[in-house]
């Protein structure tokens, strides 16, 4: 009997030495710098690398801020402020400027709302954000509704992003790495 | 006579009709190779002053690709002989006889250097450095100007004032020289032989309007040179961007005609077409046939950035449908040079003239008074060239906008199509640009893809399906830009990942089925 208790514990040992360990004290909340290496290649203009700040606002939900970095300045700012599992919330477009494509002839439609969306699939560690936005092209306006899946890894340190595009056959993957001496919040 | 061409076929004399080619290194740098490549260069452009004399095969990672092919096309069309040099001293040896002294740079100020072309040209001179006179010497050049220690801790504006005052007069108000390009411990003057020959002032002032000094300079000599003339090399990659130096020289009515790296270009202006040759491109139209499209995504291809540099030179070239964008200048500034290309051609391979004008210009920054003539001009090449579409670029505001203001106004787009009656359609853009019209059959279409020679071909496949998903209607019309080192094997394995819906066809054949069935919608841009 004891000798089927200590295979039993070896197997679980083993188990959690094999899936590794899950650090339940970091969430998705600091500053992530994007890993070019491990995600998608990006079509940005002039080498572009985006840079992720999410926070935890309390009562006023969660802010997800993209700092798009040019040889390591920021030159332009996307930001969403929504709550998780709340109504839609909608954020003028004011530029032009398609973030996520700079290759293709797509711009943001200015003058019009995008609307951003998200519920938590695990509380602070992975969530799923909803945008749709409306976008113009060669043959006019067309609505693009994007899927981005946040999900922080055991270790707490690496965030991964997949960009799921009603448009797109292909999803992108974004791969972040959490800035150190930025503590999840 | 006999004793003289028995002295030439052993050796102990030369022909003033010989013509000579040499080697260059991979190495441009200021403690390298380049003060003998600037002492060769120089050479170069006095040596051919007259007759072209002296070649030079530039280096396997050189912008231009074709310095070689070009060469054994002239042995081959034109029955050219070279004899070739071994290294600099050699090269001295034999063609210093056609200078009339020597400029010494000063090799601790670079700008020095730029200085050295101008002077070069105005007295016939070569260019050494300190380590490099003694060389000279032996052959019994004597010194014209030492700018040993003159320029030092002078800022360029400094330096380039001086010069200005010192040389402008007496400078070629048809060519200005950008000797621009790469910076610091590096230069690669490879047009500094043209300008020589031209007796061209040099400059690389800066066109960005923040370096208020140089900013203002430089306009200074783009308001003294004559309308419509050239602004010759590049602009310095430290000091301002592309489209200032653009947007600059275009609000002057003068025309861009790069790069800093063009080669050979005092040999190969005196080469001319072989007798009663005429270009012709290589149409796809048939006369009497109606183009209708289908319910297709339809691609084509513009290979951007200028004639031989990238992918002409590479395999795959004649294997798919492809557009270039033709240099249409150098149909008088080098003309066997471009024949050596129409020759070369497939008949996959389209012409196209560009860009915005005679030359490299950006429309909106044309003066209005202008622009009839720099249309009337760029229709006149094209006319010689056998081309019937043409390209526009348009970056005026490109900086402020974070590159996405690519957009012609409609009354600039009015002046083309009134004047380029014989262009069947117009390409417009360098990234996607948003412009698109369509008059009696002649469409204006702006790219809707931009494809990065670093692309992920995968990724590459996927945004052009995406953009056909965003583009619902068919047939839908995508013009691809196609970087110049985007090589066309590559351009190839991308467009087979495309489903059955997709067909790539010429650019002319594109424009007639877009002019017949277009699903764009017209869209101008702002004033």
């Amino acid at each position: 009997m004891r000798a089927i208790q200590y295979f039993l514990l070896t197997i679980l040992l083993a188990a959690f030495v094999i899936t590794g360990y899950t650090d339940y004290s970091k969430t998705i909340y600091g500053a992530w710098k994007f890993n070019k290496e491990k995600s998608t290649d990006l079509a940005t203009w002039r080498y572009r690398q985006p840079q992720l700040i999410i926070r935890d606002e309390g009562e006023a939900g969660i802010s997800i801020v993209t700092n798009w970095l040019e040889r390591n300045k920021v030159v332009m700012v996307d930001s969403v402020n929504f709550l998780p599992d709340g109504e839609p919330v909608a954020i003028p477009v004011t530029s032009q400027y398609w973030y996520e494509n700079w290759y293709m002839g797509v711009l943001a439609k200015v003058g019009t709302n995008k609307t951003v969306s998200g519920n938590w699939e695990k509380q602070d560690r992975s969530l799923q954000v909803q945008k749709e936005l409306t976008v113009e092209t060669s043959q006019g306006d067309t609505q693009i509704q994007t899927t981005y899946t946040y999900n922080l890894d055991r270790g707490g340190d690496v965030l991964t992003v997949i960009e799921k595009r009603s448009s797109r056959p292909t999803p992108i993957t974004l791969v972040f790495d959490r800035v150190e001496g930025n503590k999840s919040e | 006579m006999l004793l003289w061409m028995v002295l030439i076929n052993l050796g102990f004399a030369h022909s003033a009709d010989q013509m000579y080619v040499m080697n260059l290194s991979e190495n441009w740098e200021i403690e390298g190779d380049l003060p003998v490549h600037a002492l060769l260069i120089s050479l170069q452009g006095i040596a051919n002053l007259e007759k072209p004399r002296l070649y030079f095969l530039y280096p396997k990672n050189w912008d231009f690709k074709f310095s070689e092919p070009l060469l054994n096309y002239y042995k081959n069309t034109r029955e050219m002989e070279f004899k070739y040099l071994e290294n600099a001293e050699a090269a001295v040896a034999e063609l210093s006889q056609y200078a009339k002294g020597y400029i010494v740079w000063d090799k601790s100020v670079r700008t020095s250097l730029i200085v050295a072309f101008t002077a070069a040209g105005l007295y016939e001179s070569i260019i050494v450095s300190e380590e490099l006179i003694p060389m000279v010497e032996k052959h019994g050049l004597k010194m014209k100007e030492d700018f040993r220690g003159k320029f030092s801790g002078k800022t360029d504006y400094e330096i380039y004032t001086w010069a200005y005052d010192e040389y402008w007069d007496k400078c070629n108000r048809d060519y200005l020289v950008y000797m621009g390009g790469e910076w610091g411990k590096m230069m690669k003057p490879g047009v500094a032989d043209f300008g020589i020959y031209k007796k061209s002032f040099f400059t690389d002032a800066s066109t960005n309007p923040t370096d208020t000094l140089e900013y203002y300079f430089a306009k200074r000599l783009f308001r003294e040179m004559k309308p419509l003339s050239l602004v010759m090399g590049w602009h310095s990659y430290k000091k301002d961007k592309e489209a200032q130096h653009v947007k600059l020289a275009s609000s002057y009515a003068l025309r861009v005609e790069g790069l800093h790296t063009l080669p050979n270009m005092s040999f190969n202006t005196q080469i001319g077409l072989t007798p009663g040759y005429k270009f012709k491109n290589n149409h796809h139209i048939e006369p009497d046939k109606t183009y209708v499209p289908e319910n297709k995504v339809y691609l084509s291809c513009i290979q951007t950035d200028c004639l031989g540099l990238g992918a002409w030179t590479e395999p795959g070239r004649g294997d798919i449908p492809y557009a270039w964008e033709v240099t249409m200048n150098w149909v008088w500034l080098a003309p066997a040079m471009l024949q050596f290309f129409y020759d070369e051609s497939t008949p996959n391979d389209y012409f196209i003239g560009s860009l915005s004008g005679p030359g490299y210009m950006y429309p909106k920054s044309i003066p209005m008074e202008y622009l009839p003539q720099v249309v009337d001009k760029a229709y006149q090449l094209m006319q010689t060239l056998d081309l019937n579409a043409f390209e526009l670029m348009e970056h005026t505001n490109y900086w402020e906008t974070d590159g996405i203001d690519d957009d012609v106004p409609k009354e600039i787009i009015d002046v083309y199509y009134e004047r380029m009656p014989g262009a069947i359609g117009f390409a417009n853009g360098y990234r996607p640009a948003h412009t698109f019209t369509v008059r009696n059959g002649r469409p204006f279409i702006s790219y809707d893809y931009y494809l990065s020679e670093t692309r992920d071909e995968d990724e590459a496949a996927a945004d052009l399906e995406e953009l056909a998903n965003l583009n619902a209607k068919r047939p839908y019309f995508c013009l691809l830009h196609i970087r110049e080192f985007g090589h066309i094997e590559r351009v190839k394995r991308i467009l087979a990942k495309l489903g059955p819906e997709f067909e790539l066809v010429p650019l002319d054949i594109f424009f007639k089925l877009a002019g017949n069935n277009p699903t764009f919608m017209e869209r101008y841009g702002e004033k």
